[in-house]
């Protein structure tokens, strides 16, 4: 909740205008505002766009692949956003995040052999308690942990379960929930219920490398 | 949708902070307890849009990795340059812009430089038919390219670079199904020159593994076609023939034997089943650049 209040207080510095309420509860836009409204989704932007270089700059000296990034928002429940990220024999991959655009209460991030709506999926990778910053993982760690997991409950042989390489694998960003309702006292000393919507976004960057 | 959505989240920002200001004004003035609620609806447009998203291996990847299986060069296999005047469909010239990126890229990694500055500057045109035009504004890229014919390493980082604005522009700019069909064209002309040596060299059990292995892809762009935001017939017919494919592949008897573990197994095709994968590949290729 905390998080909530810091960042609506950073976020006012861009997005605050002397006559935002008048404008919302009225449905119509002035010039100046817009104004406002396009600088703050500029800067939402060039938030995102500087965690993708950061990120690229770190697959070094994996050669580039891919970047995707997420953006969100957070609900009143816990969702998920998921990510395919597709994979080639005899390589290896290197998956640069960065955080630096999670704006509100940090995140989970899981790795898995399956979709969301796979059964059994295997979980290959788990970060907590993600938020602005930056973290990496190799496909080879993942690779060890599917081969691990597989001989646990597999019925195939050792060698068969040693060929066994992951081909894609889904990168699930776990967003929790936040309460998002907010009664605040207006001029007129009413209250007003008010939604508060936090955007956030995260970076991956993926590079591979020749085994 | 995207600015809509930043707009309205800045305006209920906006509002939110100001009317809290608002109430430690009336508070230091010393007024009492405000006056019952009156709620304010605000229509809210979500951020989320749950298209599938995926990162695909790139074209330059996909030649490097069958060179790597041994894909001898071949002059006659890219689209010719001069077929760029035969795409005047949108739809087309983002598939064929793949096609040449993919061109492109097994002309680098065969260091076929001459051919590759004619790929780089017939995406240069196309890229100015769909939208892209921002990628390659950078003057001196032609220049930086040309430059450098005969130093792999420098050439294949301006690819990169060319990659990385375009995945970047893309990203910018919300065009998430132009995308997946440029990536489609790029990966069926991969695909189509490891298609045609699979078929010349049938001994060559790698190259076999790999076509299988970009069924993979293949799934994943079907999945991509399938989530488009825009409706789009073209895409559907594009889909429907991929899927074919995979359907075929699924069949195949080499496959079937794995059950649910060739998802992480290597797949030896048959030489029958290389062919057949093949001829269906090298007919939808053809289908796509005529």
């Amino acid at each position: 909740m905390n998080n909530l209040k810091l960042s609506i207080l950073i976020l006012l510095a861009v997005f605050m205008t002397s006559n935002f309420q008048a404008q919302l509860i009225g449905g119509k836009k002035k010039a100046g505002n817009e104004e406002a409204e396009l600088e703050a989704k500029v800067a939402f932007d060039n938030g995102i766009q500087k965690g993708r270089i950061a990120a690229r700059k770190r697959l070094t000296p994996y050669k580039y692949d891919g970047t995707k990034s997420t953006k969100y928002n957070y609900k009143t429940y816990t969702h998920a956003k998921e990510v395919e990220v597709l994979t080639i024999e005899k390589t290896d991959y290197k998956f640069c995040f960065d955080g630096n655009m999670i704006k509100s209460d940090n995140i989970s991030v899981e790795i898995y052999d399956k979709p969301m709506s796979g059964k059994g999926r295997i979980l290959l990778y788990k970060k907590d308690d993600v938020g602005p910053g930056e973290f990496e993982v190799s496909l080879d760690e993942m690779n060890e942990k599917f081969r691990a997991e597989k001989s646990k409950t597999s019925t195939l042989s050792p060698e068969i379960i040693a060929q066994m390489r992951l081909k894609k694998v889904y990168v699930n960003y776990i967003i929790p929930a936040v309460e998002r309702e907010l009664t605040v006292a207006t001029e007129d000393g009413n209250m007003d219920q008010t939604t508060v919507i936090q955007f956030s976004a995260i970076v991956l960057a993926v590079g591979y490398k020749f085994m | 949708m995207k600015l809509n959505y930043l707009i309205l989240a800045s305006a209920i920002v906006g509002l939110t902070v100001q009317s809290c200001g608002d109430k430690e004004e009336i508070e230091n003035g010393g007024t009492t307890t405000p006056a019952p609620t009156e709620t304010t609806v605000i229509e809210v447009e979500e951020a989320d849009d749950n298209t599938f998203t995926f990162v695909p291996p790139s074209p330059i990847q996909i030649a490097s990795i069958f060179k790597k299986a041994g894909l001898e060069y071949d002059a006659t296999l890219p689209n010719k340059v001069e077929n760029i005047s035969n795409y005047t469909e949108k739809f087309k010239q983002s598939l064929n812009f793949g096609v040449y990126s993919s061109d492109l890229a097994y002309c680098v990694k065969n260091e076929k430089y001459d051919e590759a500055s004619k790929y780089l500057k017939s995406l240069k045109d196309l890229s100015a038919n769909i939208g892209l035009e921002t990628v390659f504004a950078s003057e001196d890229l032609v220049e930086r390219f040309n430059d450098n014919l005969g130093n792999q390493d420098s050439i294949v980082e301006i690819l990169i670079f060319v990659q990385e604005n375009t995945d970047d522009y893309i990203a910018q700019n919300g065009k998430v199904d132009l995308s997946v069909v440029y990536y489609c064209g790029a990966w069926i002309e991969g695909m189509y020159f490891g298609s045609v040596s699979a078929k010349a060299t049938p001994d060559k059990a790698d190259l076999g593994v790999l076509i299988s292995e970009q069924m993979t892809i293949g799934r994943s762009i079907l999945k991509g076609l399938r989530s488009m935001e825009e409706e789009n017939l073209d895409a559907e017919d594009l889909a429907s023939s991929i899927e074919e494919i995979l359907n075929m592949f699924d069949n195949f008897e080499s496959v079937k034997a794995l059950g649910e573990d060739a998802a992480y197994l290597d797949i030896y095709l048959s030489e029958d089943e290389v062919n057949q994968m093949a001829d269906a590949l090298i007919e939808l290729r053809t289908s796509i650049v005529e």
